[in-house]
């Protein structure tokens, strides 16, 4: 809006003004005109599908689209006159999908879909298998022994140790029998 | 406005994302360009892009106190956007009954193909419908006399929101359709 400080407050003829339209609407013409080239473009290259690989074609389609939203953005949203802060404001958006979109990726593999969040009770499952066993009659002193002796395969620190077993004992009744974590990952979806 | 428009390119973002991770995980997704008229939404993009340049056009007149042409190139925007919405309209039920499209289900492949399609371009075009009726009033305020002075901030300010519509078509007429 800064730009609109010549069009009032300061006396201006008419000539001068016209002159201006006529700069600002030539400028907004050629901007028309890449916009168009550059869809017309991309809806060409996208049936050119048997020559170009689809990694090609994407990254053009992708790019093309970027530098179109960028020229909207820029001249017809007269971003090039603003402050900076409104820049700031108008590119926010995009970092943030963007920063979504990276931290988003392990899940859009199809392979191995979740990792971290289910791996890790699949990892604790074969002590208490062997804990179900024997703790579900034996006495306390016989629980805290037997969650110790799993400790050291587990790593687990010392303090967790005690805490651990009574919560995830009915967990471990319910887990799967196969020893392959990826099975309960599988079950899990 | 530029405030509201970010948290409204946040929540086109959050759409699109949704819509990209079920696409990229799932394995059966149809290519869009088999079900989707690539065609008609060209030209539906082509129609979008002419009403910003009429757009910025109206504003440029505006400012060189032109009120009459500002209200002509007002209006010349608000029917490319209405066209616009005709052709979304008659897409929509071309897919309906052509390609056994609904909002929840598809005849040929996974159902969230149809539910993503429609909920990214139906929340656009509310935002065209939106655009339409603030042109429209806009047109009618100029008509009234109130920008005869040349201080046309306020329509600059509907021609951001117009121009962010632009946009975000330009990309979901990529995502959606092209990719």
């Amino acid at each position: 809006m800064a730009h609109a400080s010549t069009s009032h407050g300061a006396v201006l003829d008419q000539a001068a003004l016209d002159q201006a339209e006529k700069a600002k609407v030539s400028k907004y013409i050629k901007i028309f005109w890449a916009l168009c080239i550059f869809t017309v473009a991309e809806v060409g290259i996208v049936f050119f599908e048997k020559v170009l690989s689809k990694l090609v074609i994407d990254s053009v389609v992708i790019l093309f689209t970027m530098l179109k939203a960028g020229f909207v953005g820029y001249y017809f949203m007269h971003l090039e006159y603003e402050k900076r802060w409104t820049k700031i404001v108008a590119v926010l958006p995009l970092l943030i999908v963007g920063f979504y979109a990276i931290f988003l990726m392990p899940d859009t593999v199809r392979e191995r879909p979740i990792s971290l969040y289910v791996a890790e009770p699949a990892r604790v499952y074969p002590v208490h298998e062997e804990a179900k066993s024997e703790t579900a009659a034996a006495p306390i002193e016989g629980q805290f022994f037997q969650v110790k002796a799993g400790e050291a395969s587990s790593g687990a620190p010392a303090g967790a140790a005690p805490v651990a077993a009574p919560v995830s004992a009915p967990a471990a009744g319910s887990a799967p029998t196969s020893d392959n974590p990826l099975d309960s990952v599988e079950a899990w979806r | 406005m530029w405030v509201f428009l970010m948290t409204d390119g946040l929540t086109f973002g959050g759409l699109l994302l949704a819509y990209g991770i079920l696409r990229v995980r799932n394995p059966d997704w149809p290519h869009p360009s088999d079900y989707l008229g690539i065609g008609l939404s060209a030209l539906a993009t082509f129609l979008l892009i002419c009403s910003s340049v009429s757009m910025v056009i109206a504003q440029a007149a505006g400012e060189a106190r032109k009120p009459r042409k500002m209200l002509n190139y007002l209006l010349l925007t608000a029917l490319g956007g209405a066209i616009f919405l005709g052709i979304q309209v008659y897409e929509y039920i071309h897919l309906f009954h052509a390609q056994g499209m609904s909002f929840s289900d598809f005849m040929h492949g996974p159902p969230q193909f149809s539910s993503t399609f429609f909920i990214v371009t139906g929340f656009h075009g509310a935002h065209v419908f939106s655009g339409v009726v603030y042109l429209l009033i806009m047109a009618l305020r100029t008509a009234a006399g109130k920008y005869d002075d040349g201080n046309v901030d306020s329509v600059e300010v509907a021609g951001l929101f117009w121009h962010f519509v632009d946009l975000v078509w330009i990309l979901v007429f990529t995502l959606i359709y092209l990719l």
